[in-house]
């Protein structure tokens, strides 16, 4: 038995058959997350346009990262036991700075944690660390996953350059150009998932013939 | 060389064509919003303290040898002090709408003289509606923000200077405040703190003030001990309840009248024996004998030192809080007086000299930045607005003519240099290099002109020998800076 297949093992063993055959699928999750994140510009607007205050969306805004990251833990159990090391610090890196994002959200818009340490900013700078950290796990993975063959090439390569650009516009506010590669990092979250759902279409279907 | 094959071909092509149809999507849509990352972080309380008709050689720090002012001195080795610093626009109202907007107030084009007022320079009147203030970006970003001032000219109906503020408290009673009833003052008194040569409207002043102060008991009642006590008051309240607030402490002390405390009275002076020259005229300074000028000095003298007591009460209730840590911190003053020093008192337009336009300029940082230090980049009270947003990392709607001097904080070159300066105070501008300086009036009548160099007190009006310099310096700054006409004569 291979080494991958011990982390498989290891894995499943850690979670009833069930729900590990459920988790398996999670990575679908990164279809809807993607395209939330894509869309959260527009949420920014709206709330400020309906509430005058952009923090109601920024509230809400937790439910991108969280299914981004059940997505990316579906990922990790579907495929991850034949990632190399670049990939797995990758999807490491992007769990992690998911944890920061809400840790952050949470600390800024509902604890107003910021509003006691005024000069620290606590909870904003560990948004905006998770932010950078996030996109840059998403560069590791993409590249890593690309490099080693291990998921499409079609849609790990369009992911790695969505998640640089996720990462430029994470670094510094760049305005309407910056929504433009914000919007597109989360776009190529979900591309990577479309890709993978349509070879699993695909390789079901051949299956199927096949076996018939 | 492995070939491509159709389908491999069509695979890429189609990838790419969507890749790119959904690069362009999001470039389409997300181009129309600029907003995409949280807001927050570092939220600085910011305190701007102004204290009005402060002359900049009458404190230690900027040169002054005979005038106790122990705590701006103490101010100076924690701030970056600004050596050169002028005031966009004289006076009141016009200074506190540049420091309101970061926007220029000179050269006064389209002025709306307010209904209601008594004083009537160039330029005096409310902020523009079409203006956003400093304090009205501050409360969209979640500060409060308090006034505590004895300016009165603030809150005269005509006026608006509470726009942006959580809180606005008026400390009443000021110079002509109409708080009481001047009839009530005797005669006899308005003599007492009056000089003979006094013309009637001073008289009046007088009549007004001490109508208004008559209630005085103790030191804690003066003008500057109330203002400060009470903006220590807002501290004490802040600190208490938590979050970013933006106080703004406009002291109107040591304007005129000039009764300071008697302890206060006599530190730099003893009585002439006939009545105190409290308020001066505005006009040539030939009212007064030599005795009543010197004491007219000692009087403003006490009146700086006083101000300067309770402005040190208010930095160690600071210190107590904590909150010299949390921080930024503006103290300024919007013009100086004269005092006989070229012939004239009070604040007269066509007298401008470095008497009345020099200020004083300090920014404390909480992090320490350009802790005693000195700047001689020309700093302006229009560069208060862009300076406490740029701190803050954020932009205000309107475009301001002011400068953010984060940069020279941070010890670097100013986003822009400021070879030369321009300034105005009704009809007549004033424009300074470091060769010469020239005062004249918005016609291009009455140039003085004075060469910096040579004459850095500037006794010597050199204009009718250098033509050449004056009509450059009208063309190149005042024209320039006025938006290329003649600044308008009103």
């Amino acid at each position: 038995m291979g080494a991958g297949a011990s982390l498989q093992t290891n894995r499943r063993g850690a979670l009833p058959g069930a729900l590990y055959g459920t988790a398996r699928w999670g990575w679908l999750l990164c279809i809807p997350g993607g395209a939330l994140w894509a869309l959260s510009p527009l949420g920014v607007h709206l709330s400020e346009l309906k509430f005058k205050t952009p923090d109601v969306f920024w509230k809400l805004f937790p439910f991108a990262p969280l299914l981004l990251a059940v997505g990316l833990v579906g990922l990790y159990l579907w495929r991850g036991e034949r990632w190399g090391t670049l990939a797995k610090a990758g999807f490491w890196a992007a769990l992690g700075g998911i944890a920061l994002i809400l840790a952050g959200d949470v600390g800024l818009y509902y604890l107003d944690l910021d509003g006691a340490y005024i000069m620290a900013a606590p909870a904003y700078r560990t948004f905006r660390a998770g932010l950078a950290v996030f996109a840059a796990g998403s560069v590791l993975l993409g590249v890593g996953s690309a490099r080693d063959g291990l998921l499409p090439p079609l849609g790990a390569l369009p992911f790695a350059i969505a998640a640089l650009a996720g990462l430029a516009a994470v670094s510094k506010d760049m305005g309407p150009f910056g929504t433009v590669l914000w919007m597109s990092f989360g776009i190529g979250w979900s591309w990577l998932a479309c890709v993978l759902l349509v070879g699993s279409i695909v390789s079901f279907r051949r299956a199927r013939s096949t076996n018939t | 060389m492995n070939a491509v094959t159709r389908k491999q071909f069509l695979k890429i092509a189609g990838t790419g064509t969507a890749g790119v149809a959904l690069f362009g999507v999001s470039a389409a849509v997300g181009s129309r919003y600029g907003d995409y990352l949280p807001k927050g972080g570092s939220k600085m309380n910011v305190v701007v303290v102004n204290l009005d008709s402060l002359r900049r050689d009458h404190v230690g720090v900027y040169g002054n040898g005979w005038i106790q002012t122990p705590n701006l001195d103490a101010l100076a080795r924690e701030s970056l002090r600004f050596t050169r610093p002028y005031p966009e626009s004289i006076p009141t109202i016009n200074a506190r709408r540049a420091i309101y907007t970061g926007i220029r107030t000179w050269p006064f084009r389209n002025w709306v003289p307010q209904k209601g007022e008594t004083f009537f320079p160039a330029g005096w009147q409310r902020i523009p509606e079409d203006q956003t203030t400093l304090t009205e970006v501050l409360i969209e970003n979640g500060y409060d923000t308090a006034l505590i001032t004895d300016t009165y000219h603030q809150f005269k109906a005509s006026m608006n200077f509470q726009r942006g503020y959580n809180v606005f408290d008026y400390i009443r009673g000021q110079e002509r405040d109409r708080y009481k009833a001047m009839k009530t003052t005797p005669e006899e008194e308005v003599d007492r703190y009056t000089v003979p040569g006094n013309n009637g409207s001073m008289r009046d002043k007088v009549r007004q003030y001490r109508a208004n102060v008559a209630h005085r008991k103790g030191e804690e009642d003066w003008f500057a001990p109330q203002v400060f006590t009470r903006s220590m008051d807002y501290l004490e309240t802040a600190a208490e309840v938590g979050g970013p607030f933006f106080l703004f402490v406009d002291s109107f002390d040591p304007h005129e009248p000039w009764d300071p405390p008697e302890k206060y009275a006599n530190m730099y002076g003893e009585p002439t024996g006939t009545g105190e020259p409290i308020t001066p005229n505005y006009e040539e300074d030939g009212y007064l004998t030599d005795a009543e000028l010197k004491r007219m000095r000692a009087l403003y003298a006490g009146e700086v030192t006083l101000t300067d007591r309770w402005f040190g009460s208010f930095m160690n209730k600071m210190t107590d809080l904590g909150l010299m840590e949390n921080t930024l911190l503006i103290v300024f003053s919007d013009h100086g007086v004269s005092l006989g020093e070229h012939g004239y008192t009070g604040k007269v337009a066509r007298a401008i000299w470095p008497e009345l336009k020099d200020i004083v300029f300090y920014v404390r940082h909480p992090e320490g930045k350009g802790a005693g230090e000195t700047s001689e980049f020309r700093a302006s009270i229009h560069d208060i607005a862009p300076t406490v947003l740029g701190q803050m990392g954020m932009e205000s709607p309107n475009p301001m003519d002011g400068q953010d001097l984060s940069k020279i904080l941070d010890g670097k070159e100013p986003e822009q240099e400021r070879p030369y300066v321009t300034l105005g105070y009704d009809n007549y501008s004033w424009a300074e290099d470091d060769e010469y300086a020239l005062s004249i009036r918005n016609d291009g009548e009455e140039a003085r002109l004075y060469d910096l160099r040579e004459d850095p007190e500037m006794n010597k009006n050199v204009s009718g020998e250098r033509r050449d310099v004056v009509k450059r310096m009208w063309d190149e700054y005042v024209i320039e800076d006025a938006g290329g006409e003649s600044p308008p004569m009103y």
